[in-house]
Protein backbone atom coordinates (compact mmCIF):
# COMPACT_ATOMS: atom_id res chain seq x y z
CA UNK A 1 0.00 0.00 0.00
CA UNK A 2 1.29 3.26 -0.78
CA UNK A 3 2.25 5.68 2.19
CA UNK A 4 0.08 8.92 2.52
CA UNK A 5 0.61 11.56 0.51
CA UNK A 6 2.24 9.30 -2.49
CA UNK A 7 0.71 8.38 -5.41
CA UNK A 8 1.15 5.01 -7.53
CA UNK A 9 -1.25 5.71 -10.54
CA UNK A 10 -0.26 4.09 -13.62
CA UNK A 11 -0.64 5.58 -16.97
CA UNK A 12 -3.75 2.94 -17.82
CA UNK A 13 -5.17 3.64 -14.68
CA UNK A 14 -4.88 7.49 -15.46
CA UNK A 15 -6.12 7.68 -18.42
CA UNK A 16 -8.65 5.37 -17.61
CA UNK A 17 -9.69 7.81 -15.33
CA UNK A 18 -9.81 11.19 -17.42
CA UNK A 19 -11.99 9.15 -19.91
CA UNK A 20 -14.30 8.58 -17.54
CA UNK A 21 -14.59 11.68 -15.95
CA UNK A 22 -14.78 12.97 -20.09
CA UNK A 23 -18.30 11.26 -19.88
CA UNK A 24 -16.49 8.62 -22.21
CA UNK A 25 -19.08 5.73 -22.61
CA UNK A 26 -16.89 3.15 -24.12
CA UNK A 27 -14.45 3.40 -20.77
CA UNK A 28 -17.46 3.01 -18.87
CA UNK A 29 -18.08 0.19 -21.15
CA UNK A 30 -14.94 -1.23 -20.80
CA UNK A 31 -14.67 -1.27 -16.86
CA UNK A 32 -17.73 -2.69 -16.58
CA UNK A 33 -16.73 -5.33 -18.97
CA UNK A 34 -13.64 -6.19 -16.71
CA UNK A 35 -15.26 -6.01 -13.53
CA UNK A 36 -18.92 -6.32 -13.22
CA UNK A 37 -18.89 -10.35 -12.87
CA UNK A 38 -16.58 -10.67 -10.38
CA UNK A 39 -17.65 -7.69 -8.56
CA UNK A 40 -20.95 -9.61 -8.04
CA UNK A 41 -18.93 -12.78 -7.28
CA UNK A 42 -17.07 -10.99 -4.46
CA UNK A 43 -20.80 -9.26 -3.44
CA UNK A 44 -22.43 -12.59 -3.49
CA UNK A 45 -19.57 -14.13 -0.86
CA UNK A 46 -21.16 -11.52 1.45
CA UNK A 47 -24.60 -11.46 1.08
CA UNK A 48 -27.40 -13.84 1.20
CA UNK A 49 -28.63 -13.68 -2.36
CA UNK A 50 -27.83 -12.99 -5.88
CA UNK A 51 -30.52 -10.22 -6.14
CA UNK A 52 -29.44 -8.75 -3.04
CA UNK A 53 -25.72 -8.63 -4.84
CA UNK A 54 -26.49 -7.34 -7.68
CA UNK A 55 -28.00 -3.81 -5.46
CA UNK A 56 -24.79 -3.79 -3.98
CA UNK A 57 -22.50 -4.01 -7.42
CA UNK A 58 -24.85 -1.16 -9.00
CA UNK A 59 -24.95 1.03 -5.95
CA UNK A 60 -21.25 0.35 -5.79
CA UNK A 61 -20.92 1.65 -9.15
CA UNK A 62 -22.62 4.62 -8.76
CA UNK A 63 -20.33 5.45 -5.65
CA UNK A 64 -17.68 4.55 -7.78
CA UNK A 65 -18.57 7.42 -10.55
CA UNK A 66 -19.37 9.67 -7.51
CA UNK A 67 -16.05 8.89 -5.69
CA UNK A 68 -13.64 9.30 -9.00
CA UNK A 69 -13.04 13.24 -8.75
CA UNK A 70 -11.29 12.34 -5.64
CA UNK A 71 -9.50 9.23 -6.43
CA UNK A 72 -6.03 9.90 -5.55
CA UNK A 73 -3.86 6.73 -7.16
CA UNK A 74 -2.70 5.48 -4.10
CA UNK A 75 -4.08 1.96 -4.98
CA UNK A 76 -4.49 0.98 -8.41
CA UNK A 77 -8.19 1.70 -9.47
CA UNK A 78 -9.62 -1.87 -9.35
CA UNK A 79 -7.81 -2.08 -5.42
CA UNK A 80 -9.94 0.86 -5.13
CA UNK A 81 -13.00 -0.26 -6.84
CA UNK A 82 -13.16 -3.01 -4.99
CA UNK A 83 -12.33 -1.74 -1.44
CA UNK A 84 -15.78 0.22 -2.42
CA UNK A 85 -17.33 -2.68 -3.48
CA UNK A 86 -16.24 -4.87 0.14
CA UNK A 87 -17.32 -2.58 2.60
CA UNK A 88 -20.78 -1.81 0.87
CA UNK A 89 -21.27 -6.15 0.67
CA UNK A 90 -20.09 -5.86 4.63
CA UNK A 91 -22.67 -3.08 5.67
CA UNK A 92 -25.48 -4.48 3.66
CA UNK A 93 -24.72 -7.82 5.49
CA UNK A 94 -24.58 -6.91 8.54
CA UNK A 95 -28.15 -5.05 8.25
CA UNK A 96 -28.83 -8.28 6.57
CA UNK A 97 -27.46 -10.37 9.49
CA UNK A 98 -29.47 -7.90 12.23
CA UNK A 99 -32.79 -8.31 10.19
CA UNK A 100 -32.88 -11.88 10.02
CA UNK A 101 -32.94 -15.06 12.80
CA UNK A 102 -30.11 -17.00 10.64
CA UNK A 103 -26.68 -15.49 9.12
CA UNK A 104 -26.46 -16.18 6.36
CA UNK A 105 -22.36 -16.53 5.98
CA UNK A 106 -20.33 -18.72 8.83
CA UNK A 107 -18.11 -17.67 10.55
CA UNK A 108 -14.80 -17.00 9.55
CA UNK A 109 -12.07 -19.16 10.38
CA UNK A 110 -12.73 -22.00 11.84
CA UNK A 111 -9.72 -22.52 13.27
CA UNK A 112 -9.89 -26.29 13.03
CA UNK A 113 -6.78 -27.87 11.76
CA UNK A 114 -7.38 -29.20 8.40
CA UNK A 115 -7.00 -32.84 7.59
CA UNK A 116 -5.61 -33.21 11.26
CA UNK A 117 -6.72 -36.77 11.18
CA UNK A 118 -4.89 -37.82 8.14
CA UNK A 119 -1.40 -37.58 10.07
CA UNK A 120 0.40 -39.87 13.08
CA UNK A 121 1.02 -38.50 16.11
CA UNK A 122 4.94 -37.93 14.08
CA UNK A 123 3.05 -35.92 11.38
CA UNK A 124 3.60 -38.58 9.27
CA UNK A 125 0.51 -39.46 6.41
CA UNK A 126 -1.74 -42.32 8.27
CA UNK A 127 -4.05 -41.67 5.36
CA UNK A 128 -1.87 -40.55 1.90
CA UNK A 129 -3.96 -38.50 -0.12
CA UNK A 130 -5.75 -41.15 -3.58
CA UNK A 131 -4.24 -40.28 -6.57
CA UNK A 132 -6.42 -38.38 -9.28
CA UNK A 133 -5.91 -39.38 -12.50
CA UNK A 134 -6.46 -36.58 -14.01
CA UNK A 135 -4.57 -34.18 -16.12
CA UNK A 136 -4.92 -30.55 -15.88
CA UNK A 137 -6.72 -30.35 -19.76
CA UNK A 138 -8.80 -32.95 -18.26
CA UNK A 139 -9.77 -31.10 -15.16
CA UNK A 140 -10.54 -27.67 -16.63
CA UNK A 141 -12.47 -29.46 -19.26
CA UNK A 142 -14.67 -31.35 -17.00
CA UNK A 143 -17.67 -29.70 -17.05
CA UNK A 144 -19.31 -31.77 -14.13
CA UNK A 145 -15.78 -31.16 -11.72
CA UNK A 146 -16.29 -27.71 -12.54
CA UNK A 147 -19.46 -27.59 -11.49
CA UNK A 148 -18.63 -29.24 -8.24
CA UNK A 149 -15.76 -26.61 -7.59
CA UNK A 150 -18.34 -23.66 -8.01
CA UNK A 151 -20.59 -25.36 -5.37
CA UNK A 152 -17.76 -26.03 -3.33
CA UNK A 153 -16.97 -22.37 -3.55
CA UNK A 154 -20.38 -21.46 -1.87
CA UNK A 155 -19.69 -23.61 0.87
CA UNK A 156 -16.59 -21.86 2.31
CA UNK A 157 -16.60 -18.77 4.77
CA UNK A 158 -16.86 -15.40 2.98
CA UNK A 159 -13.09 -13.86 3.60
CA UNK A 160 -12.13 -17.43 2.22
CA UNK A 161 -14.42 -16.99 -0.58
CA UNK A 162 -13.14 -13.65 -1.59
CA UNK A 163 -9.50 -14.19 -1.22
CA UNK A 164 -9.79 -17.44 -3.21
CA UNK A 165 -12.18 -15.89 -5.62
CA UNK A 166 -9.57 -12.93 -6.21
CA UNK A 167 -6.42 -14.94 -6.17
CA UNK A 168 -7.12 -18.36 -8.37
CA UNK A 169 -10.64 -17.36 -10.17
CA UNK A 170 -9.48 -13.95 -11.56
CA UNK A 171 -5.72 -14.03 -10.67
CA UNK A 172 -4.89 -10.67 -8.79
CA UNK A 173 -1.49 -10.92 -7.07
CA UNK A 174 -0.92 -11.56 -3.04
CA UNK A 175 -0.79 -7.48 -2.87
CA UNK A 176 -3.39 -6.50 -4.25
CA UNK A 177 -5.95 -9.18 -2.74
CA UNK A 178 -4.21 -8.10 0.35
CA UNK A 179 -4.89 -4.35 -0.15
CA UNK A 180 -8.18 -4.76 -1.35
CA UNK A 181 -9.17 -6.52 1.56
CA UNK A 182 -6.72 -4.65 3.94
CA UNK A 183 -5.31 -8.09 5.21
CA UNK A 184 -1.95 -9.01 6.37
CA UNK A 185 0.41 -11.02 4.59
CA UNK A 186 -0.17 -13.93 6.61
CA UNK A 187 -3.62 -13.54 7.00
CA UNK A 188 -4.47 -13.69 3.63
CA UNK A 189 -1.95 -16.76 3.34
CA UNK A 190 -3.97 -18.61 5.51
CA UNK A 191 -7.26 -17.75 4.57
CA UNK A 192 -6.27 -19.01 0.73
CA UNK A 193 -4.18 -22.12 2.43
CA UNK A 194 -7.26 -22.98 3.63
CA UNK A 195 -9.90 -22.16 1.01
CA UNK A 196 -7.49 -24.35 -1.57
CA UNK A 197 -7.43 -27.50 0.54
CA UNK A 198 -11.57 -27.02 1.37
CA UNK A 199 -12.10 -27.18 -2.42
CA UNK A 200 -9.44 -29.70 -3.13
CA UNK A 201 -11.25 -31.85 -0.68
CA UNK A 202 -14.90 -31.70 -2.05
CA UNK A 203 -13.23 -32.51 -5.17
CA UNK A 204 -11.45 -35.41 -3.38
CA UNK A 205 -14.78 -36.54 -2.53
CA UNK A 206 -16.72 -36.22 -5.11
CA UNK A 207 -13.89 -37.92 -7.27
CA UNK A 208 -13.91 -41.03 -4.84
CA UNK A 209 -18.19 -41.21 -5.67
CA UNK A 210 -17.05 -41.24 -9.13
CA UNK A 211 -14.82 -44.25 -8.90
CA UNK B 1 14.55 -34.92 7.00
CA UNK B 2 13.89 -32.01 9.15
CA UNK B 3 10.26 -31.31 7.57
CA UNK B 4 7.19 -33.81 7.86
CA UNK B 5 4.70 -34.55 5.53
CA UNK B 6 2.16 -32.44 8.17
CA UNK B 7 4.47 -29.86 7.01
CA UNK B 8 4.36 -30.19 3.09
CA UNK B 9 0.54 -30.18 3.69
CA UNK B 10 0.56 -27.16 5.51
CA UNK B 11 2.67 -25.06 3.19
CA UNK B 12 0.57 -27.04 0.06
CA UNK B 13 -0.44 -23.90 -1.04
CA UNK B 14 2.81 -22.16 -1.48
CA UNK B 15 4.51 -25.24 -2.87
CA UNK B 16 1.81 -25.93 -5.65
CA UNK B 17 2.70 -22.08 -7.14
CA UNK B 18 5.74 -22.51 -6.85
CA UNK B 19 5.52 -26.11 -8.99
CA UNK B 20 3.32 -23.77 -11.11
CA UNK B 21 5.45 -20.60 -11.24
CA UNK B 22 9.11 -21.62 -10.83
CA UNK B 23 10.45 -18.42 -11.75
CA UNK B 24 9.02 -17.82 -8.37
CA UNK B 25 9.62 -20.95 -6.40
CA UNK B 26 13.05 -19.26 -5.53
CA UNK B 27 11.07 -17.06 -2.58
CA UNK B 28 10.28 -18.50 0.48
CA UNK B 29 6.83 -17.68 2.36
CA UNK B 30 8.21 -14.84 4.76
CA UNK B 31 8.17 -17.23 7.86
CA UNK B 32 10.70 -19.53 6.48
CA UNK B 33 14.82 -19.04 5.59
CA UNK B 34 15.73 -20.47 2.06
CA UNK B 35 17.01 -23.51 3.14
CA UNK B 36 14.08 -24.42 5.36
CA UNK B 37 11.75 -23.85 1.47
CA UNK B 38 14.78 -25.84 0.01
CA UNK B 39 14.05 -28.65 2.44
CA UNK B 40 10.12 -28.57 2.20
CA UNK B 41 10.80 -28.86 -1.62
CA UNK B 42 13.15 -31.66 -1.45
CA UNK B 43 11.27 -33.74 0.83
CA UNK B 44 7.95 -33.24 -1.77
CA UNK B 45 10.17 -34.28 -4.49
CA UNK B 46 11.05 -37.62 -2.36
CA UNK B 47 7.94 -38.07 -1.09
CA UNK B 48 5.34 -39.77 -3.37
CA UNK B 49 2.30 -38.95 -1.09
CA UNK B 50 3.31 -35.19 -0.62
CA UNK B 51 3.87 -34.68 -4.11
CA UNK B 52 0.37 -36.02 -4.95
CA UNK B 53 -1.17 -33.95 -2.28
CA UNK B 54 0.77 -30.67 -3.69
CA UNK B 55 -0.54 -32.01 -7.25
CA UNK B 56 -4.06 -32.22 -6.24
CA UNK B 57 -3.92 -28.18 -4.92
CA UNK B 58 -2.49 -27.45 -8.26
CA UNK B 59 -5.22 -28.96 -10.39
CA UNK B 60 -7.64 -27.41 -7.93
CA UNK B 61 -6.07 -24.37 -8.89
CA UNK B 62 -6.46 -24.84 -12.47
CA UNK B 63 -10.11 -25.62 -11.74
CA UNK B 64 -10.89 -22.82 -9.93
CA UNK B 65 -9.19 -20.50 -13.07
CA UNK B 66 -11.73 -22.24 -15.91
CA UNK B 67 -14.80 -21.12 -13.80
CA UNK B 68 -16.99 -19.49 -15.89
CA UNK B 69 -17.80 -15.98 -15.01
CA UNK B 70 -20.97 -15.31 -13.10
CA UNK B 71 -23.39 -12.91 -15.13
CA UNK B 72 -26.47 -10.89 -12.89
CA UNK B 73 -29.67 -10.83 -14.12
CA UNK B 74 -29.75 -7.46 -14.27
CA UNK B 75 -29.78 -5.50 -17.64
CA UNK B 76 -26.05 -2.92 -18.22
CA UNK B 77 -28.72 -0.77 -20.06
CA UNK B 78 -29.81 0.51 -16.72
CA UNK B 79 -26.06 1.03 -15.90
CA UNK B 80 -25.41 2.86 -18.78
CA UNK B 81 -28.55 4.80 -18.15
CA UNK B 82 -26.83 5.72 -14.83
CA UNK B 83 -23.80 6.69 -16.29
CA UNK B 84 -25.08 9.03 -18.54
CA UNK B 85 -26.75 10.40 -16.57
CA UNK B 86 -23.87 10.98 -13.71
CA UNK B 87 -21.32 12.11 -16.73
CA UNK B 88 -24.49 14.65 -17.38
CA UNK B 89 -24.67 16.11 -14.45
CA UNK B 90 -20.85 16.29 -14.20
CA UNK B 91 -21.02 18.59 -17.77
CA UNK B 92 -23.98 21.21 -16.30
CA UNK B 93 -21.99 21.43 -13.05
CA UNK B 94 -18.90 22.33 -15.06
CA UNK B 95 -20.57 24.79 -17.40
Amino acid sequence: MAEPGTTTLSPADAERVAALLAGDREAFARLVDEHHDTMLRVARASVSSTAVAEEVVQETWMAILDGLPKFEGRSSLRTWMFRILINRARTRASRESRSSPFSAFGSDDDGEPIDADRFDERGYWRAPPDRWSLSPEQVTGDRELLDQVSEALHTLPERQRTVLLLRDVKGWSSDEVRNALELSETNQRVLLHRARAKVRAYLDQHLQERR
Amino acid sequence: MRFTCRDIHDHASELADAVADPASAAAPPPERSASEWDELRKHMALCPPCLEYVRQIGLTIEALRALPGEKGTSTRAALFDRFEAWAARRRSGES
